[in-house]
């Protein structure tokens, strides 16, 4: 006799599968692994540990130590504390804003001079790129033999053309200094705006420009209501790659001044390095390190809040 | 395929014994900033005759440019991870001995005549009792001088402080006549590196003055005078002012400046000088009745390396002190090497100027250091020309100068008075 279980055999439960939207998801996650690891041990964990640094009064030999030490303020109190602080913070302020300002000016107005294509433009792209091409400290160098008040060649062009009636003080005026090295630093950063610049331009359609034509408008309206909104998108991404630049820009400062004459020129980032590199004071280094961060992290957040909100009116 | 098998096997035994030979060296890391100057050749040879004397071991002796050198080295002893052989600019000594990552040498140097023999500054290389350096260089200084433009506007070589200013008044000329200086009497570096504070050292020294002294500062009134002095030369328009360095050196060795203060070095430019400058260089004493003195550059050894490898980085730093190889280094470099009574007659010979540079090392009265405070001598470099610089832009009045730099330096380092 055949006894009949109330229930039927219980079949076993497979696993339930996971939908194509979720195996998608697994997959990039995946492949995004390496980049994530990459970040996180380039980028976080050294910024962790400056962060760590920045909390203890620490010896050169004991940073790569475990830290057994009391945790302090010290290092930020002395930083801001320090009558330099607020210079410093001036002088960032200009060399950034102003130096990417000039760099987006010239290599807006390249651009579209190459846009152009006029005879020629091959070797003026060229010519026009070529500053990129040159290390940060070869450029600075150039420009300090360049300005330089005994034997520049600006000088002697201004005194030849009787622009001026003695050589300019470029680098060792405190007045004058910060002007120059963040001139110098723009003229470096510019192709990287020209480049972005005309691959925007080359991404308008020229239909538009064709239509506004027709419809009579100018140049300087053209350039205002088709070039301008055209290249919105391209003008974000290149302002905040060229303030985040130019707010760890160090080796230009320090080759043509060294952050002097009266810590005119000693912006934050030159700062972090006297600190840690001529005082030996990781500590201190390390919390000058960290309110660069807040500072460059906040005006380029807003920076980008700002162009965001403009872009959904 | 037999045959492919045969010859690979031949080729493994003629490179493996090679591979375990060079597995077996030791190899110690020597990077300088001296190697591309006129010090190379002597750094060259030292290296390749420790490695014949110590078949095991191997020297990679690498260039770096001073300033990315010191960077260089103060990341790699925050990361553990220190050249064997470190040579450094002297005024890094202390600052690196207060953080712990340079051994004493007392243990190895005790049993030498190092002590003894040595330029008094080596004395002076140490922290609480040890000692963390080998002196190589001794600042010794000269008046650089064009014999040329001092015989034209019949003035003597200054042997005074007062006379070296009036000779730089004369020596300052519009020399075409179009109402601009073209010829400065006298190079001076005012700006904001370290070479500007060794500006204001050099008068302040020759002023019979140390800028600390048993912990205290010196006067603000001692500190404005030296200011004041230095800003006379900049009013007059004796020399360019903020120049640093290169400008300074350049400005002499093409035919612009009658006068300059440089160390022992100095003939190493005369290579690269303009014609007319190059056959008619001179070097005086610096006319100042005290000198600055104190180390230039020295050799030290890392905390954070085995025994072993102390053991056979000390065998280099004594090698480099020996008679012999201290007497190259005065034939070779034209420098007044650390150990005393190294320079002989040939190498008189060869650098004239050797015996002047050598009798200024020696018998230095007064320290450029700031004594007691060493280990800050960078804070006190930036504190002082920050200072300076504003003073020479016409900024701050040298009294006001000075109370800015005492105020800064009482309030950045501990214990100063």
């Amino acid at each position: 006799m055949v006894t009949l279980s109330a229930e039927p055999a219980a079949i076993p439960r497979r696993r339930p599968r996971l939908g194509r939207q979720a195996r998608t998801r697994l997959l990039l996650i995946l492949l995004m692994l390496p980049a994530i690891l990459c970040t996180a041990v380039l980028v976080a964990w050294p910024i962790g540990k400056l962060i760590q640094i920045s909390f203890y009064e620490l010896r050169l030999a004991e940073l790569m130590r475990p830290i057994v030490k009391p945790w302090t303020l010290a290092n930020y109190e002395a930083a801001t504390g320090h009558p330099g602080f607020l210079p410093s913070l001036m002088a960032t302020a200009i060399f950034v804003f102003v130096g990417t300002a000039l760099a987006l000016v010239i290599g807006l107005a390249t651009a579209l001079l190459l846009d152009l294509k006029l005879t020629g433009s091959s070797l003026v792209e060229i010519l026009v790129v070529s500053p990129w091409s040159v290390a940060p400290a070869i450029a600075s160098l150039i420009w300090m033999f360049l300005l330089n008040d005994q034997f520049g060649l600006v000088n002697y062009l201004l005194l030849a053309s009787g622009l001026v009636s003695s050589p300019v003080a470029f680098l060792t005026s405190p007045d004058v200094a910060i002007w120059a090295v963040t001139f110098a630093t723009a003229w470096k950063a510019y192709p990287f705006f020209t480049i972005m610049m005309l691959a925007g331009l080359q991404s308008i359609p020229h239909s538009q420009y064709e239509a506004a034509m027709m419809d009579g408008a100018g140049r300087a309206r053209r350039f205002l209501a088709i070039t301008l909104p055209g290249l919105r998108g391209f003008l974000r991404v290149t302002v905040f790659l060229g303030l985040l630049s130019a707010f760890r820009n160090v080796e230009s400062v320090l080759v043509m001044t060294g952050g002097g004459p009266a810590r005119s020129t000693e912006t934050l980032a030159v700062r972090v390095y006297t600190e840690t590199f001529q005082f030996l004071s990781p500590g201190r280094g390390a919390a000058l390190g960290v309110l660069t961060l807040i500072v460059a992290v906040a005006t380029t957040l807003a920076f980008l809040y700002a162009t965001r909100k403009r872009a959904d009116i | 395929m037999r045959r492919s098998i045969a010859a690979l096997g031949l080729g493994l035994a003629a490179i493996l014994p090679a591979a375990d030979r060079a597995a077996a060296q030791t190899v110690l890391d020597f990077p300088t900033y001296q190697l591309e100057e006129s010090f190379g050749p002597w750094w060259k040879a030292l290296t390749e005759a420790y490695e014949r004397e110590n078949p095991g071991v191997r020297i990679k002796l690498t260039n770096a440019p001073s300033n990315d050198h010191h960077r260089m080295l103060t990341t790699r002893f925050a990361a553990g991870n220190p050249p064997d052989i470190v040579h450094m600019t002297a005024r890094f000594i202390w600052g690196y001995a207060d953080e712990g990552v340079l051994e004493p040498l007392d243990r190895w140097m005790d049993k030498t005549d190092i002590k003894r023999s040595w330029v008094p500054s080596q004395a002076s290389l140490s922290v609480a009792g040890a000692t963390y350096g080998l002196v190589m260089l001794n600042y010794g200084w000269g008046l650089v001088y064009n014999e040329a433009m001092l015989r034209q506007a019949g003035v003597a070589v200054p042997t005074t402080e007062p006379e070296l200013f009036e000779a730089a008044r004369k020596l300052t000329r519009d020399r075409d006549g179009d109402g601009r200086t073209d010829q400065f009497g006298m190079a001076l570096n005012t700006s904001s590196s370290s070479w500007g504070f060794m500006t204001f050292m050099h008068f302040h020294n020759g002023r019979d003055r140390d800028i600390v002294q048993n912990r205290k500062l010196d006067d603000v009134a001692e500190i404005t005078r030296t200011l004041a002095r230095i800003q006379e030369y900049v009013k007059a328009g004796v020399t360019p002012a903020g120049l640093d360095n290169n400008p300074m050196r350049q400005l002499f060795w093409q035919g612009n400046a009658a006068m300059y203060i440089d160390g022992s070095w100095a003939p190493g430019y005369a290579e690269r000088a303009a014609d007319a400058v190059r056959s008619g260089w001179r070097i005086a004493p610096l006319p100042f009745p005290n000198l600055a003195g104190g180390p230039s550059n020295a050799l030290a050894m890392p905390k954070d390396i085995s025994a072993e490898r102390k053991e056979l980085v000390w065998k280099f730093i004594q090698m480099a002190a020996s008679p012999e190889w201290q007497k190259r280094y005065a034939m070779v470099t034209g420098n007044p090497p650390g150990r005393l009574g190294s320079v002989d007659g040939e190498a008189r010979e060869k650098w004239p100027f050797l015996a002047l540079f050598e009798a200024s090392a020696s018998r230095p009265s007064r320290s450029h250091l700031p004594i007691g405070f060493e280990n800050e001598y960078n804070r006190f470099s930036s504190i002082f020309t920050e200072g300076m610089t504003a003073m020479v832009a016409g900024r701050l009045t040298p009294e006001a100068a000075a109370r800015q730099i005492t105020a800064g330096l009482k309030r950045e380092i501990k214990g100063l008075e």
